[in-house]
């Protein structure tokens, strides 16, 4: 056993052998509903591991809902999802007081919404009105709730997997910058390959619907979350996902040409944070217990693309935030001593 | 309205220059204390690695200099092709040798250290930076690189165990870390590092080295322009050294610092300075050189010689005059003449009436010569004379010895311009030479790849007065294309050298042997070189594959005829060596005749006729004796010489 377990339940602590082997079970028990998208699978798993959120963004039909829901079945978490439209309203997702006759007294009582799972799926979130997405702003960030000056916690581990879509953009309202830096990944839903499309019709066609189990708890995912914020990180390691922040930002020196002229602004700190949190997790994930630059790499797409702001001349010609990310993944190369 | 506007699309710019990177510290250099087996252990194992990164690093480095070596000497070689570098082959052999030398000092500096070695491990053998975590986490976290006994019970690399803080936890994923490096190392290839070929330095130098090797081994055409100011530069420091033995010499002899010779002397020494600090600077020291000259000229007296002879021959009368003695003082010196003078003064007591009268007639008698031998002496003499004819004795011994006085002064002046005329002689040579130094490196630059045919060229007679330059003579060439140019220069003995167009400087003292040789240069389209002083007809060459016919009267002896045996008169009639015989060449009389010739070559023959030969000479004695100043006796010689040699008479 390479985990201890205490008479409440709770796991205490887990051994950075056992973190792979953990996420390795879920991604297999997701892989059996979720077809391919192994990437989509693992980065929507590192935000979880990360004790973040992930925005997801594809066309209908990709299974994204599909993904929350598999993800908090096999991980064993309470599981809400919350479709956002222009006439949601705030209390819709946090809940509200109510007034309830309680021995003959009538009293108001908090109404937890369905912001209280562990897995919330807010689905369309660019639909809803910016006033009801940045209901979701304190939840995200602080894992709690204040409705009437009431403070109610959200229950351990609170993940937001938030999905837009990319096509119908009429009465959408984007999201707020704010809003948007909450989100560790901005991970984008790709159409599946041939192959992966005629097992999704395989699977989702026939007699048996397939059924995914517990891999894991709450508690243990707990445990995960705290062994990945305790990997160490070289220096050079950090300075290097620093450079890369820095190069986002068109007024510092190592900023590529493109950045240069069609960004606005680049990420803040959260984005250096998103970094290393996310490189933590996938030197784990690989069965090192240092974050390498190749990690860092590996996540700096879905890390910074949602956190540079482009300018108006980028709009207008057409660059896109991954191409931004990728000129700076160029210009800001890995160390190098020869 | 927003406006729109299109833009052209933008060029992708190369990524942004990335800096130094953050390079782990070693640990050993950074902590005290023992250091964790595990970190030792990684320690040791960077160091084969790291003498492999230095050796690709230098052989890098290697590239990158050969191919700068290479394309300096290509530049080096090309503007040494455009602009006379004369130091080019010198800088030529430096760049190798500071090549070596940044390479050397390249490869000190190359050395990587050890945390550089750590991340280039991470990155040839792909440990996910493991190596340089390891070294750097060790370094961030001092407390968990030494050696830590784990607690008893406890397994300090197993973070599960209870009751563990998080500065435990964190040196136990330390420690592991380090554990997972060392055996992630132990597994790498041991042959990481090859050395790399360069290909944008190898590139770049094989690329030079074809374009050096036709730059380099094709003639240089600066070389002709380099040997020219050397040679320019050589003349400049021999003339130098000539002209300062000129100038101490002039030194000696002048009396005073107004002394002409002295002013001259130190216009020489400046002179002979800028010579030796300026000698490559061909035009400013002919400049120098010659305003001196004819500054100096402007002050010599033209008739200085026909003074010295009158005073030659006053000296001589008078020396006859005062002693009676017919034979007294035959070589006319005027210091025995002023003894002479000076003992008859001191007679002129003792002398009767009538002897007083004889040497004031004899004295009368030698008016004419001292009119040309100088305005005092003239008067004194004239005095002398005629207080001798009075009867008065007191005042003809005091113009006697004034005459006797004049006659000294006279001589240094003569002496006094006979120095200064040689040395205008001798700035006229140094300038000659060194104007030739110029030409000829013009020439050499010229006549390069050019070939020449040495002719023979015609021997003449010694003329016995002055030595005479002469051109030899060109001739046809076997068909080959040329310009002849050059300078004959005859000695007395009659040996001339000819090139082509002749222009010849004489100078010599003949002894009238009249036995030639001659080398001449002849090159090409004909050309015809100038007529040696005996050279009655210049060939004319028809087709250019003929052979030439002989020089015209090549090595002829002097024999003559019987009743003209006497013609070549004895050197020591000419007077003394070193008396002024130079005679400046002129030109040649043919000039460069150009055509195109077929047909087989005529030598037409030689024969010359003794009047014409006799007609040449007198000629040019006579023209000879127009040019410079040549004593009246002597030129009386010249032309009953020739009255004896006239066929007509």
């Amino acid at each position: 056993m390479d985990t201890t377990t205490t008479a409440e339940g709770a796991v205490q602590h887990l051994a950075p052998e056992a973190f792979a082997e953990r996420a390795a079970a879920i991604e297999r028990e997701v892989g059996k509903v979720i077809v391919g998208q192994r990437e989509l699978v693992r980065q929507t798993l590192t935000g979880l591991l990360a004790n973040s959120h992930v925005l997801l963004e594809g066309v209908p039909g990709l299974g994204k809902t599909m993904l929350v829901r598999t993800i908090a079945e096999v991980i064993d978490c309470t599981f809400n999802r919350v479709q956002f439209t222009p006439d949601l309203m705030p209390a819709d997702i946090t809940g509200t007081n109510i007034l309830v006759e309680e021995e003959g007294r009538r009293i108001f009582r908090f109404q937890p919404g369905p912001i209280f799972a562990n897995a919330v799926l807010a689905d369309e979130i660019n639909r809803a009105t910016p006033k009801t997405q940045s209901s979701l702003l304190e939840a995200m960030q602080e894992h709690q709730v204040t409705v009437a000056r009431n403070r109610y916690p959200l229950e351990a581990p609170f993940f937001v997997l938030a999905t837009q879509n990319p096509l119908e953009m009429e009465g959408t309202y984007p999201l707020p910058e704010a809003q948007l830096d909450r989100f560790l990944f901005k991970v984008m839903v790709p159409f599946p390959s041939e192959e992966d499309l005629a097992m999704i019709i395989e699977r989702t066609t026939g007699a048996d619907a397939p059924t995914v189990g517990h891999v894991t708890n709450a508690a243990e995912i707990v445990e995960m979350q705290r062994l990945a914020r305790a990997v160490p990180i070289a220096p050079h390691i950090t300075a290097y996902a620093v450079s890369l922040l820095a190069a986002t930002h068109p007024d510092q020196g190592r900023a590529p040409e493109l950045v240069r002229e069609y960004v606005r602004y680049g990420g803040s700190p959260r984005g250096a944070q998103a970094l290393v949190a996310a490189g933590k997790i996938y030197a784990l994930l690989d069965g090192r217990f240092n974050v390498s630059i190749d990690d860092i790499r590996a996540v700096a797409l879905p890390a910074l693309r949602h956190r540079v702001i482009l300018n108006f001349e980028g709009e207008a010609e057409g660059i896109t935030p991954e191409a931004i990310v990728r000129s700076i993944l160029d210009a800001v190369t890995p160390p190098s001593v020869e | 309205m927003a406006r729109f506007r299109i833009r052209a699309p933008r060029r992708r710019t190369r990524p942004a220059v990335t800096e130094t990177p953050f390079v782990p510290v070693d640990p050993r250099t950074a902590l005290a204390g023992p250091l964790d087996p595990d970190l030792l252990a990684i320690r040791r194992l960077l160091q084969p690695h790291r003498l492999r990164l230095w050796l690709r690093r230098v052989v890098r480095r290697t590239w990158f200099v050969l191919a700068a070596v290479v394309l300096a000497e290509l530049v080096l070689w090309s503007l040494a092709r455009v602009f006379p570098l004369e130091l080019a082959p010198t800088i030529a052999a430096t760049i190798p040798v500071l090549g070596l030398m940044a390479l050397l000092l390249l490869a000190v500096l190359s050395r990587p250290t050890l945390g550089e070695t750590a991340i280039a491990v991470d990155r040839e053998a792909g440990l996910g930076d493991r190596a340089a975590s390891a070294l750097a986490l060790a370094v961030a976290f001092p407390d968990a690189a030494g050696i830590e006994p784990a607690p008893a019970g406890v397994d300090e690399t197993t973070p599960n165990a209870s009751a563990m803080d998080a500065d435990e936890e964190r040196r136990a994923f330390v420690r592991r870390q380090r554990r997972d490096t060392l055996g992630v190392l132990r597994t790498a290839p041991s042959n990481l590092f090859r050395p790399r070929l360069s290909r944008r330095p190898a590139g770049a130098a094989l690329v030079a080295l074809l374009l050096l090797a036709p730059v380099v081994l094709l003639p240089n055409p600066q070389d002709a322009a380099i040997a020219q100011a050397k040679q320019v530069r050589e003349e400049a420091k021999a003339q130098a050294e000539r002209l300062e033995k000129l100038a101490e010499d002039l030194e000696k002899k002048g009396a005073s610092a107004e002394d002409p010779r002295t002013r001259l002397a130190k216009e020489l020494r400046d002179l002979v300075k800028q010579l030796r600090e300026h000698p490559d600077q061909l035009q400013a020291n002919l400049a120098k050189l010659g305003s001196i000259e004819a500054a100096l000229r402007a002050q010599l007296d033209p008739a200085n010689e026909q003074r010295a002879a009158a005073l030659s021959a006053l000296s001589r009368g008078l020396s006859r005059a005062s002693t009676g003695n017919a034979n007294a003082n035959p070589d006319g010196d005027p210091k025995q003449a002023a003894e002479d003078i000076h003992k008859t003064a001191d007679k002129v007591d003792e002398m009767t009436p009538d002897e007083q009268k004889e040497l004031a007639r004899r004295l009368t008698e030698l008016e004419g010569a001292a009119s040309q031998a100088g305005g005092a002496a003239s008067q004194a003499l004239r005095d002398a004379a005629q207080s001798l004819a009075q009867g008065d004795t007191t005042n003809a011994q005091a113009a006697l010895d004034k005459l006797a006085d004049a006659l000294g002064n006279a001589t240094d002046q003569i002496a006094t311009n006979r120095d200064l005329t040689s040395a205008a002689n001798q700035l006229q040579d140094a300038g000659d030479q060194l104007a030739d130094a110029g030409q000829q490196g013009q020439q050499g630059q010229q006549g390069q790849g050019q070939q020449g045919q040495g002719q023979q060229g015609q021997g003449q007679q010694g003329q016995g007065q002055q030595g005479q330059g002469q051109q030899g003579q060109g001739q046809q060439g076997q068909g080959q294309q040329g310009q002849g140019q050059g300078q004959g220069q005859g000695q007395g003995q009659g040996q001339g050298q000819g090139q082509g167009q002749g222009q010849g400087q004489g100078q010599g003292q003949g002894q009238g042997q009249g036995q030639g040789q001659g080398q001449g240069q002849g090159q090409g389209q004909g050309s015809i070189g100038g007529g040696g002083s005996n050279a009655s007809y210049l060939g004319s060459g028809f087709g250019g594959t003929a052979n030439v016919g002989g020089p015209v009267n090549p090595n002829r002896p002097s024999e003559l005829g019987g009743d003209l045996g006497n013609i070549f008169a004895p050197f020591d009639r000419l007077g003394r060596p070193g008396d002024p015989s130079y005679i400046s060449g002129t030109g040649g009389d043919g000039q460069t005749t150009q055509g195109n010739q077929q047909g087989a070559g005529v030598d037409p023959g030689s024969y010359v006729g003794y009047q014409q030969v006799f007609a040449d000479f007198y000629n040019y004695a006579l023209t000879s004796l127009d040019r410079g100043y040549v004593p009246l006796s002597v030129r009386d010689f010249v032309k009953d010489y020739f009255s004896s040699l006239d066929p007509n008479q």
